[in-house]
């Protein structure tokens, strides 16, 4: 056990915080996000800890991990319930400029020991993006059958590639020209937060209902991140919007019930990130959260601050 | 007859002029163990604790289910890797052990916690020098107002199940010191009220024959109002908020570090609190 912990890592004493916290709130999943968690010093010890205290345990990772991480978590791990250990695993297309030689390496070496409890996910930033080569892999590596569609959002106060809101109908477009293969290698998808169900035609909603089951979300609402310092905020696009400490909550509910309400008084501001969403009868219904919050705060970034101040970072 | 328990080293001799009491043996190899069994056994003594004190970390230690019925108390300087825990925490909860730590390691503080959190008792060993204040305090605040339920750390828990506020309350039994519940037998049969008198050659008494009557010898009494003493200071301990549950333990300390004091009078307020969280409620008339 390190004798102390610099700021950016998360130390022993707050990984027990954590857990208490989130004991006392009912919860009981426990889900380690980064950065890279697996970069973490006592990454395998921590997450033992976290299984020992009874939770099931889901890394995001993007695969890529020191070798002697990587072996000794398979040897601990190895004979754990998917259920108890999974990982998900963010995979970017091998061929692009971006991912060097080393980087894939890595992350194949991860897959081959792992891939039976690894869901894969894709992030969609440009339009024209390519998921043949994670059907493969899905094959290669024995990897969950079901892939995690993220659309990327612009992140507040950062600048970063993400899908333009023009562009969200070729997105979809381009998803459904895959669902001939996806039904051939039973491959479901699941679709991350903030889709806009308008962009949906009715026979690709269909087929979402008969190919996952009814599971779809087009949801947008706090997926909170909690840091090494224990600042918390609602979901990663918003990572530095309305920041708190988890201290000054008892429970998990009450995070929650915090930034629903930011999210709600948002909501007021604009329904959703297209003119028709003020309007829309499903956004009404709660079928459709009108899109990422991320989109609408941006726009109000750049306008003159006359609206309330909650939206302002 | 005493009511004292007797703190010795595992010396054979020794336990065998202790035959009929209740004892409390220190060894520093636990392959001892079942050795110690054998000779309590043989001089029909009974072992209120078997005091482990180790340079091992805990984790590098083979424990078996089949000391389940010995008190152990493990003094260690470090927990060790978490890996390492994992693999031996069913038969350590299992045992009837308290497991303590060094103050003057850092890492102690998270590992008494990762010890408490899983069900295991354990104990802070206060430094004579250079505490980290709002370290202990910090913990503290974890044994006490936690979240969640766990196993206790000493002494907060310890002081927060035993603490009235019309009277003084010592945690010194927590660490064999205090000698209303334990004195201290060396290998050649000096009697002590301290392990520090005893390496120091401050004895009660020179030899196990005087045990019966030593309530009445003269340094036990004198020893008994000891604590009276720092009223006789101004400025003493005596005078501080925390000292009902402190009684003068840092006294050689406080003036080169004084945040003694704002621990205990921390510690004092949490142990309220604590009260106030777990008591249950008004008590009516019982037949």
């Amino acid at each position: 056990m390190s004798e102390s912990s610099p700021d950016d890592v998360l130390s022993w004493e707050n990984l027990i915080y954590l857990a208490d916290f989130l004991e006392a709130s009912d919860e009981h999943n426990f889900r380690m996000l980064g950065g890279e968690p697996t970069l973490h010093p006592d990454f395998n010890d921590m997450v033992l800890y976290v299984l020992e205290r009874g939770f099931a345990v889901t890394v995001f990772t993007s695969g890529i991990m020191a070798e002697r991480t990587l072996l000794e978590a398979h040897e601990l791990f190895k004979d754990l319930r998917f259920e108890r250990l999974s990982f998900v695993c963010n995979i970017n297309d091998p061929t692009e400029p971006s991912s060097s030689t080393a980087e894939v390496e890595s992350v194949t070496r991860f897959l081959k020991l792992f891939g039976d409890r690894v869901i894969p996910g894709f992030n969609i930033y440009r339009t024209d993006f390519d998921l043949e080569f994670l059907f493969q892999w899905i094959n290669t590596f024995g990897l969950r059958r079901n892939i995690r569609l993220g659309l990327t959002h612009p992140i507040l106060g950062r600048s970063n590639a993400f899908i333009d809101l023009a562009d969200v109908d070729v997105v979809v477009a381009r998803i459904f020209s895959y669902t001939p293969l996806l039904e051939r290698l039973r491959i479901t998808i699941g679709l991350d937060c903030g889709f806009p169900l308008c962009r949906f035609r009715d026979e690709q909603l269909a087929w979402l209902y008969r190919f996952t089951g009814g599971h779809s979300d087009f949801g947008c609402g706090p997926v909170l991140d909690i840091g090494p310092d224990m600042t918390v905020w609602p979901c990663f696009p918003l990572s530095s919007f309305q920041q708190k400490s988890i201290f000054e909550f008892n429970s998990l509910r009450e995070v929650e019930k915090y930034y629903v309400d930011i999210h709600n008084k948002i909501r007021i501001e604009a329904g959703g990130i297209f003119k028709e969403c003020d309007a829309c009868l499903f956004r009404e219904d709660k079928i459709c959260k009108g899109g990422c919050l991320a989109h609408n705060l941006s726009r109000f970034q750049n306008e003159v601050r006359v609206r309330m101040d909650e939206v302002y970072l | 007859m005493i009511s004292q328990f007797l703190v010795c080293p595992f010396d054979e001799q020794l336990l065998s002029a202790l035959s009929g009491r209740s004892v409390v043996v220190r060894i520093d190899d636990i392959r001892e163990l079942s050795r110690v069994e054998e000779v309590l056994e043989r001089n029909r003594s009974h072992l209120h604790c078997l005091v482990i004190e180790s340079d091992a970390s805990v984790v590098s230690l083979r424990y078996q289910e089949s000391w389940s019925h010995i008190p152990i108390a493990l003094f260690s300087p470090e927990l060790g890797r978490f890996r390492d825990l994992a693999g031996q925490l069913g038969v350590l909860r299992k045992l009837n052990l308290r497991v303590y730590l060094p103050s003057d390691r850092a890492a102690s503080f998270a590992s008494l916690r990762v010890l408490s959190s899983l069900g295991i008792e354990s104990a802070l060993v206060f430094s004579k020098e250079g505490l980290d204040w709002e370290r202990v305090a910090d913990l503290m605040t974890y044994a006490l107002l936690g979240q969640r339920p766990r196993a206790g750390i000493a002494p907060f828990n310890y002081v927060a199940s035993r603490y009235q506020h019309e009277r003084r309350t010592d945690f010194g039994a927590v660490y064999f010191d205090d000698p209303h519940t334990y004195l201290h037998v060396g290998a050649g049969g000096c009697v002590a009220l301290s392990d520090a008198d005893l390496k120091a050659g401050v004895y009660l008494a020179e030899s196990v024959e005087e045990l019966n009557n030593i309530e009445n010898h003269q340094k036990f009494r004198a020893h008994e109002g000891r604590w009276r003493e720092f009223f006789l200071k101004t400025d003493g301990c005596a005078y501080c908020p925390g000292w009902r549950i402190c009684l003068g333990k840092h006294a050689d300390t406080v003036e080169r570090d004084p945040g003694c004091r704002e621990f205990f009078a921390e510690f004092l307020d949490s142990v309220e609190q604590h009260q106030s969280l777990t008591s249950k409620g008004k008590l009516v008339w019982q037949p």
